[in-house]
């Protein structure tokens, strides 16, 4: 074997006490935990399944101006402050408590301000049906609305 | 072989997985990779904690933010978290008070993505990356052309290792945890690209058979990820190749890239301190200097 640097038996058994520490951790939370056990949670991303015959979930938002007419609205981080992913996280929370959209007009403000005030927004659920696999129609309900009084 | 033999001849098998040497120079390379990744992270590729200090209010903390009772961010803590990592990552990239600068700058990317996190969605890619971030100033001062193996840069490199590969093979598990096995017949590709397809993507709806196959190539592909610990390096270099593609894949037809986790993936398997010209220079410890070809014989 060839010259190279050593660690002392204490130094790797720390590491290894370290390594065998975060290990038990990460496969706990994957066994049993959820997203809010990061960073030793389960990797979810895209873990469930959607049915071939089922609906995909996608989550929309609609935007009031000034004159009083509703448009659809980009539901991303740098128009209202979360993206569209964190808003399905939350979407109990906002058709539990619409007046929790009222952040949302109000980091548009912050972040479009050349672009006309909102005076209100609604989520929208939206419902891609499926049949073999194949896109066949959209439904759509309104979960959630504020509007500025 | 009596069984106590045997039990030695495991345990030293084990010890030598764990520690074996890596030459320094492929930590120095790996460190300023990775510290120069947080601006780009920070002001390009996912500025979206900046976007959430318009939103603060929606914040809803994860276990260990309640468990260490991190603060509740506001715009200016935000704000200043982002200027110090913005600082600190270039300051650590240079290689300078490795252990301060990078234990500094981990707890600072790590508070930071602990509230991007905190407001509804988790993402998976930068496992590799924390871990990466955590064991970098555990190696102490790495030259890039002080080729010297290294026990201490071995540990280092087969941590991130695992976290690259932990990514891909607890995913496999996620999914038959919350898919179920039937995952791979189920339409959840078709989920992906309905959400986010790209134009390229886009056609394959009308194909959705191609979809539900690559289904079971990621599923495949995902539980046998653990391989790459356990090849020849002519193979693990292969295998990163197959793994990139993989995520130019994703990239390209869904827009979802593990930048962080690609970064571990190439500078934890690649032999990158070949990268650095007139490199060789192998400390020995009576103070000369030693052939490379001699002593830097890398174990990937």
């Amino acid at each position: 074997m060839t010259w190279h640097e050593r660690l002392r038996p204490g130094s790797r058994a720390a590491r290894l006490l370290v390594t065998a520490a975060a290990v038990t951790l990460l496969l706990t939370g994957t066994a049993f935990g959820d997203d809010d056990a990061f960073p030793f949670g389960p990797f979810r991303m895209y873990s469930t399944s959607t049915p071939p015959n089922g609906d995909v979930h996608v989550l929309a938002l609609a935007a009031r101006l000034p004159d009083g007419t509703w448009k659809p609205a980009q539901l991303d981080a740098g128009v209202v402050g979360i993206t569209r992913a964190e808003a399905e996280g939350q979407a109990p929370r906002f058709q539990a408590h619409p007046e929790l959209l009222r952040p949302l007009v109000e980091a548009h403000d912050r972040l479009r301000p050349r672009e006309p005030r909102w005076t209100g927004v609604r989520l929208i659920q939206q419902y891609y049906m499926l049949r073999h696999r194949l896109y066949v129609g959209k439904r759509e309900f309104t979960i959630a609305e504020w509007t500025r009084s | 072989m009596t069984v106590q033999q045997a039990g030695k001849g495991a345990a030293n098998a084990f010890l030598r997985w764990w520690f074996s040497p890596v030459p320094k120079a492929r930590i120095a390379v790996f460190r300023t990779a990775a510290y120069l990744f947080i601006p780009l992270d920070v002001l390009v590729l996912r500025p979206v904690s900046s976007a959430h200090a318009s939103a603060t209010s929606l914040y809803q903390p994860l276990i260990v933010g309640r468990l260490l009772h991190l603060p509740h961010p506001t715009a200016a803590l935000i704000e200043v978290l982002r200027w110090a990592l913005l600082v600190l990552s270039v300051a650590a990239a240079t290689g300078r008070l490795p252990r301060l600068l990078g234990v500094t700058v981990a707890l600072l990317y790590f508070e930071w993505i602990v509230i991007a996190f905190s407001f509804g969605k988790v993402d998976h890619d930068r496992f590799a990356y924390l871990v990466a971030l955590a064991v970098l100033p555990t190696v102490g001062k790495a030259a890039f052309r002080d080729r010297t193996p290294s026990e201490a840069a071995g540990w280092a490199m087969r941590c991130v290792q695992l976290g690259v590969v932990a990514t891909y093979f607890l995913a496999a598990w996620a999914k038959v945890r919350f898919g179920g096995w039937e995952w791979v017949n189920s339409a959840t590709l078709v989920r992906a690209v309905l959400r986010r397809g790209t134009f390229i993507a886009d056609p394959l709806l009308h194909h959705a058979e191609l979809l539900h196959w690559a289904q079971w190539g990621i599923m495949a592909f995902e539980l046998g990820s653990p391989l790459i610990l356990f090849v020849k390096p002519r193979h693990q270099y292969l295998m990163v190749v197959g793994f990139v593609l993989f995520h130019l894949s994703v990239l390209a037809t869904i827009t979802i890239m593990f930048w962080p986790h690609v970064l571990c993936l190439i500078f934890c398997f690649l032999p990158t301190e070949r990268l650095v010209r007139g490199g060789g220079r192998v400390a020995a410890p009576d103070g000369r200097t030693k052939s490379p070809d001699a002593a830097a014989v890398s174990s990937g």
